[in-house]
């Protein structure tokens, strides 16, 4: 409209430095847009505003039609459109779509853990790699065209990937059932974390059921372990001390009278997501309590919101993930009981 | 919980269907005494409305249903070896594969428990505590049968799919898939359900995994069952007296006062008492190794007798051991 309105009242001759002005603002808010949601590294450590925009302001709800699979993961890319990991027992696909169901790109035969779209808009999945046609538990990058650009094959599904995104140095941070990695494009471990098994709580190194890791421009890395039993939200240094941490990967029993999910403070019950914000403070989604936590830089609560009486309503199966867009708004993925899914906006009060 | 070495002489893990039916539903319990089982649990998912199972079903290496799912099957393969795994029965054959069926889960691989209930398609109160049926195979090879008791209330809450991965783990289990849960879980052993079914009773099932440990009997090829597994004395195999007469067509009548049976077959009349070496056929005496006799209740009678008398041809294989009886 405001576009309109300049040229609508401009001579012919004035008009192409104007549109230059305009598509060189174009370009500006999606560089800026790309740097945001495509590196994450860089855009986990913003103001609310800078890391969502106008997201923040977009009723998402978005309904999917298959039944026979599920929303296990996605992400919001900064055309609106999300990115879904529908995984399951038959036509599993990474598939980006519009708000209104129009796919625009897809990639099936991956039972996708997490998929981003990177700054050169090519897509950087996790393949869990079971079941199905190749059951190769992997890392790949792919290009817009379907092509096959990048891809780290894993031998094995005890190292089925659960989450991965390309770091500045053009590295991978792959995060695995226990353990995380950070490959260079020829593949070679430059740094990791965990002892890719199991081991007791306690041990240093002790990962119960990671799901998420994401470097911080300080070179920290922040680690999300969903847990068995509860789960914590930590950030690592690169010589693998702990900063900080949230939640103590166990937690409290509920009471029999209600066997309701509640957030308990000071403790996390399946985190799946966190993200640092330029303040220090960093966000959690607890799917667990269905909660929205916000936590400062030294691991101390400062607020919590849940989401619970928002989907109370409905008839939901599952809930699969969610993805916090402000201390109030999180975007939360899940399966109603007529076997369709819907990834909603839910904006939530303090 | 049920270990057992798959290589012990006679042991076979089987396969059995409801009814031996698709689409019938039976108990546990009465399909593992069909069978003449000495163990049992419950098997592959199934369509509790229709029974038929839910994936691909193969039975005695012959394919029974095709459905083509994103999930783990579980297989018995020549010698009781364990098959955990993608299976695309349209796609690709599995080399001496005797048994399967679509389940998962897969739980443990490499002494290592996955997280795969998600992308397997598992969705609903299946994620959540409830009873759990797995089997797995340890580092000697043993095959390790577990069910686990849920969600009953002042009991058992149960165990969810990755808790399950891991006691599966601390079980030794160096790979280990699930099988169907919730109220279909359940395991007998010796004569009786050892568990408590989350339904408070026995559900009716699809299909089951059986431990046999007998003498298999083949009858024009077809593999025999009894009630009560068949018994070797003195080098004779004995077999119940009812599954045998009636697999050979003959008519059965017992006389308690006498402790007598006779069996009638075309122009063939067989007299047996219990204890008794001596029998008779059309009233001609015969003598026979080992007399028929009562075996924890059951009427236990000599296999090659029976069947020679009722003109049926009979060889004993010796490995491994097998009888073949040609009709």
């Amino acid at each position: 409209m405001f576009a309109w309105l300049i040229q609508s009242k401009l001579k012919p001759k004035q008009i192409k430095q104007p549109r230059l002005e305009i598509f060189v603002l174009v370009i500006f808010l999606t560089a800026a847009a790309y740097l945001l949601f495509a590196f994450p590294a860089i855009a986990l450590e913003a103001t609310t505003e800078e890391l969502v925009g106008q997201a923040s302001s977009l009723a998402i709800d978005y309904q999917e039609d298959f039944k026979v699979n599920h929303p296990n993961f996605f992400d919001l890319l900064p055309s609106g459109n999300l990115l879904i990991c529908r995984v399951g027992y038959q036509k599993p696909a990474v598939a980006e779509v519009t708000l209104d169901g129009q796919e625009v790109w897809s990639f099936p035969g991956v039972q996708a853990n997490s998929a981003l779209r990177l700054a050169n808009g090519n897509y950087l999945l996790t393949d869990a790699g079971a079941p199905g046609s190749p059951y190769i538990p992997r890392v790949c990058e792919v290009s817009p065209q379907g092509n096959m650009v990048w891809e780290h094959r894993f031998s094995s599904l005890t190292q089925a990937p659960r989450y991965a995104e390309r770091l500045a140095n053009s590295h991978t941070l792959i995060t695995l059932p226990f353990k995380i990695i950070e490959v260079t494009p020829d593949k070679k471990v430059v740094w990791s974390y965990g002892w890719g098994k199991p081991v007791p709580p306690g041990i240093p190194g002790h990962l119960a059921c990671p799901v998420q890791a994401t470097r911080l421009t300080n070179g920290n890395t922040l680690v999300v372990d969903r847990g068995l039993v509860g789960g914590r939200v930590f950030e690592l240094t690169p010589q693998k001390q702990i900063v900080w941490q949230y939640g103590t990967g166990t937690y409290p029993k509920l009471e029999p009278s209600t066997q309701e999910p509640v957030s308990k403070p000071g403790y996390l019950k399946q985190p799946v997501y966190a993200v640092k914000l330029s303040d220090g403070h960093a966000l959690i989604a607890d799917l667990g309590t269905q909660a929205l936590i916000t936590v400062s830089g030294t691991g101390k609560l400062i607020n919590i919101v849940s989401w619970q009486s928002s989907l109370a309503a409905l008839p939901v199966l599952n809930q699969w993930w969610a993805m916090p867009l402000t201390p109030e708004k999180v975007l939360v993925a899940f399966t109603l009981t007529s076997l369709r899914s819907r990834i909603l906006l839910l904006s939530l009060e303090k | 919980m049920v270990e057992i070495n798959p290589s012990q002489r006679l042991l076979e893990v089987h396969l059995a269907i409801g009814g031996d039916n698709l689409g019938q539903l039976e108990t546990l319990s009465q399909i593992a005494k069909r069978h003449g089982a000495v163990a049992a649990v419950n098997g592959g998912f199934f369509n509790s409305s229709g029974g038929l199972p839910i994936g691909a079903l193969i039975k005695d290496g012959q394919l029974l249903s095709t459905e083509d799912l994103l999930r783990t099957a579980v297989g018995i393969k020549e010698n009781n070896q364990l098959f955990l795994g993608y299976y695309d029965p349209a796609k690709e054959s599995i080399p001496n594969l005797k048994h399967l069926v679509t389940a998962g889960p897969l739980l443990v691989l490499e002494g290592q428990p996955l997280w795969q209930g998600v992308v397997e398609g598992f969705r609903g109160s299946i994620l959540k505590r409830a009873a759990r049926t797995a089997v797995g195979v340890d580092k000697q090879g043993h095959l390790l049968f577990v069910v686990v008791d849920g969600r009953q209330k002042d009991f058992k809450a149960g165990l969810s799919l990755e808790e399950m991965a891991y006691l599966m783990v601390d079980l030794g289990a160096q790979s280990a898939a699930a099988l169907d849960g919730g109220g279909s879980s359940a395991i007998w052993v010796k004569d009786k359900i050892v568990n408590r079914p989350s339904d408070g009773k026995e559900r009716k099932i699809a299909n089951a995994f059986l431990i046999l440990h007998q003498v298999p009997v083949y009858l024009n090829e077809k593999h025999l069952f009894f009630d009560a597994p068949p018994e070797i004395e003195k080098g004779r195999v004995l077999v119940p007296l009812r599954g045998i007469f009636e697999a050979l067509q003959a008519k059965v009548d017992w006389d308690q006062s006498t402790a007598t049976v006779t069996a009638v077959l075309e122009d063939k009349t067989i007299l047996l008492t219990m204890g008794k070496q001596e029998a008779l056929i059309n009233e001609q005496k015969v003598w026979l190794d080992v007399p028929p006799q009562i075996r924890a209740g059951r009427t236990m009678v000599p296999l090659r007798f029976v069947s020679e008398a009722l003109g049926a041809k009979v060889i004993w294989q010796n490995n491994p051991p097998a009888i073949f009886i040609n009709k």
